[in-house]
């Protein structure tokens, strides 16, 4: 059964594009001992080039289970998701890895940098894995002064604050320019004054470089710096909505001018 | 250097310097135990080339050339196969016949053993190639010493060892009077009837008399007459050392196939325990790794990489306690150890080799670690 959100958002949009995420019909039971535990029950959705979605709900609605297919880490029951043209559910998983390394880029509520490297060993791990090598400095330093954090990259996450370590995350995330991010509660561990920072940045990313960003979130305020919020509960898409204005803090003055 | 591998192998020094010490423990073992084994043997067969006696006799029992023996033989079976007794006659084609006592003391240093040889220097420098080089022949409670035991050791002042020094033998100072070439027997050598007071409270015994030949070629005839003379008697040709030391060498590569295998085993486990600790303490960095799209070859070799680092610093330290540890025995028993180079390399290759085992099933664990399992680990 085919939602309607993905067609208003084409149509949006331009509507011979072709969305960087679509997921058909997709379906995720878990087993618990006897138990079938229906995570996502069809949930379809288009997410278009340049988009910054916002899915919102309760814990257990499948919002995690959602982002995790869409960055195949995990197979649906049933149910497709194509990234940027790829249907990477019916891959081996060798292929689905290849996918993600080449189109995605994760941030994570615990920010989950590897503490032995500086915030620069870790883009440059990420940039490994996407085989570049030994990576490309100028585009790290252009990451790190695009996220404010030149002064940062020598440290090691441990010398670095929440919101500096979630935007190294982010940075990292950036830097192989994948054609979507993932974003897994991203202010889900920062103060309000952090979480103000590293949204307002992830919406002028979005802004400036028409990154895609798909952010799960359970904080309504956060959600408003999206172009569209989802609602989601029991596995479905319940509503949706286009939030005015994203609000502005004084937090972010000095920060992200 | 892959500076995650790196910093992981720093970020965690106790378990690294344990994981090091497994390999380097496998890799001491190995050169270690196959250079005392080559070393000993080395030495034996080199000392025994500088006895021309054709014939060894010893008194009935078991036969050990490199070990004392207690002083179980009457030295007069000398004097009754060189001239004849009153109980048999003596043995055609016999030169000259030389009684020595051995003797197997505590090391002066208290680590392992040394032997000491009561000689008759008149007829062992006619058995053996041995002549002072330096000094004189000792005369009741002194001693002679080859070249490298006045070399290495220290006397009981722990000074360098020059004629005049005094070194503790039998618990007492004894002097060195000379120093002997070329290198045969025991490296310490008292008159004969100092050792047999000493241990024998005076009594006439030694350990086994060298037997020259007048000809060479008769001594097979020499033999069986000494062995029909004295039937219970153990008589070893200097000629069936070679095959009796490669007969020795075939049960010891028996035994050091086991230590190297030993050796093996412990970097493998101590490797395999060592990385299988890693992967469940970092099971949420493997998810991380796998969120950025690494392949499981990427996951594998970087683990494999962690191992082989730990493998290549626990051969070099193991390599150098090694080197270390033949000096330290050398210098403290007359135990020799041969650190030879292509053990060295077998050694190396084993720890590296078994590391790689050691860290395949772990790794190859992390690789198929379900990602979101693994990034929900706390």
């Amino acid at each position: 059964m085919r939602q309607t959100i993905g067609l208003e958002t084409r149509s949006r949009h331009d509507s011979k594009m072709t969305p960087i995420l679509q997921t058909i019909d997709l379906r995720m039971t878990y087993h618990v001992g006897k138990m079938d535990v229906h995570a996502l029950r069809g949930l379809s959705l288009d997410v278009d080039r340049g988009e910054f979605l916002a899915i919102m709900g309760p814990s257990g609605c499948g919002k995690s289970t959602l982002l995790h297919l869409c960055g195949g880490l995990l197979t649906p029951t049933e149910g497709k998701v194509l990234v940027d043209g790829e249907e990477i559910t019916a891959s081996s998983d060798a292929r689905r890895t290849d996918v993600r390394r080449r189109k995605i880029g994760f941030v994570f509520q615990k920010f989950n940098l590897f503490p032995t490297l500086t915030a620069e060993g870790n883009l440059k791990l990420a940039e490994r894995i996407f085989g570049k090598g030994s990576g490309d400095p100028e585009r790290r330093r252009k990451v790190f002064e695009l996220l404010k954090l030149e002064a940062k990259m020598r440290h090691k996450p441990l010398e670095l604050s929440g919101g500096e370590q979630q935007r190294v995350a982010i940075a990292r995330a950036l830097v192989n320019e994948p054609a979507l991010i993932l974003a897994d509660e991203p202010t889900g561990n920062l103060d309000s004054e952090n979480s103000e920072v590293v949204l307002s940045m992830l919406r002028d990313l979005n802004k400036q470089t028409k990154q895609t960003i798909v952010m799960i979130t359970h904080n309504p305020e956060a959600a408003q710096y999206a172009d569209r919020i989802i609602h989601m509960r029991d596995g479905h898409v319940v509503k949706e909505e286009r939030p005015s204005a994203p609000p502005v803090s004084p937090a972010l003055e000095g920060v992200h001018p | 250097m892959d500076s995650l591998v790196f910093e992981n192998v720093r970020h965690r020094p106790l378990r690294t310097i344990i994981s090091l010490a497994g390999v380097a423990i496998g890799v001491v073992l190995t050169v270690m135990t196959v250079g005392l084994a080559h070393g000993m043997l080395r030495n034996t067969a080199e000392r025994q080339a500088n006895v021309s006696a054709e014939i060894m006799f010893y008194a009935a029992g078991d036969f050990s050339p490199a070990t004392g023996q207690a002083l179980g033989l009457d030295t007069l079976y000398g004097t009754a196969i060189l001239d004849g007794t009153s109980r048999v006659q003596p043995i055609p084609g016999v030169a000259v016949v030389s009684p020595v006592a051995q003797y197997l003391q505590t090391s002066v240093t208290g680590v392992g053993f040394e032997l000491v040889e009561g000689i008759d220097f008149a007829t062992y420098s006619k058995v053996t190639e041995l002549k002072i080089v330096d000094g004189r022949e000792p005369v009741g409670d002194e001693v002679v010493v080859d070249r490298r035991y006045a070399s290495d050791k220290k006397d009981i002042n722990g000074q360098p060892i020059v004629l005049g020094s005094k070194i503790l033998l039998f618990g007492r100072p004894v002097p060195i009077v000379g120093i002997y070439e070329p290198e045969v027997g025991a490296r310490l050598k008292l008159p004969l009837d100092t050792l047999q007071r000493l241990v024998v409270n005076g009594a006439e015994k030694c350990s086994l008399l060298l037997v020259k030949c007048k000809n060479p070629a008769e001594q097979d005839t020499v033999a069986a007459a000494l062995r029909s003379t004295y039937p219970s008697n153990r008589i070893v040709m200097s000629r069936d050392l070679p095959s009796l030391v490669s007969g020795s060498i075939g049960s010891l590569e028996v035994f050091l196939k086991v230590v190297v295998r030993l050796a093996a085993v412990v970097s493998t486990l101590v490797i395999l325990l060592a990385m299988y600790t890693t992967i469940i303490e970092r099971t949420r960095e493997i998810g991380v790794l796998k969120s950025l799209g690494a392949s499981k070859l990427f996951i594998v070799g970087t683990i494999v990489k962690e191992a082989l680092l730990i493998a290549v610093l626990g051969v070099v330290v193991g390599t150098i306690v090694a080197v270390l540890g033949k000096f330290a025995v050398e210098a403290a028993t007359s135990l020799h150890v041969d650190v030879e180079l292509t053990w060295v390399g077998i050694a190396a290759i084993i720890g590296l080799t078994s590391s790689v085992a050691g860290a395949l099933y772990p790794a190859i664990r992390a690789a198929y670690q379900d990602p979101v399992h693994a990034l929900s680990y706390e």
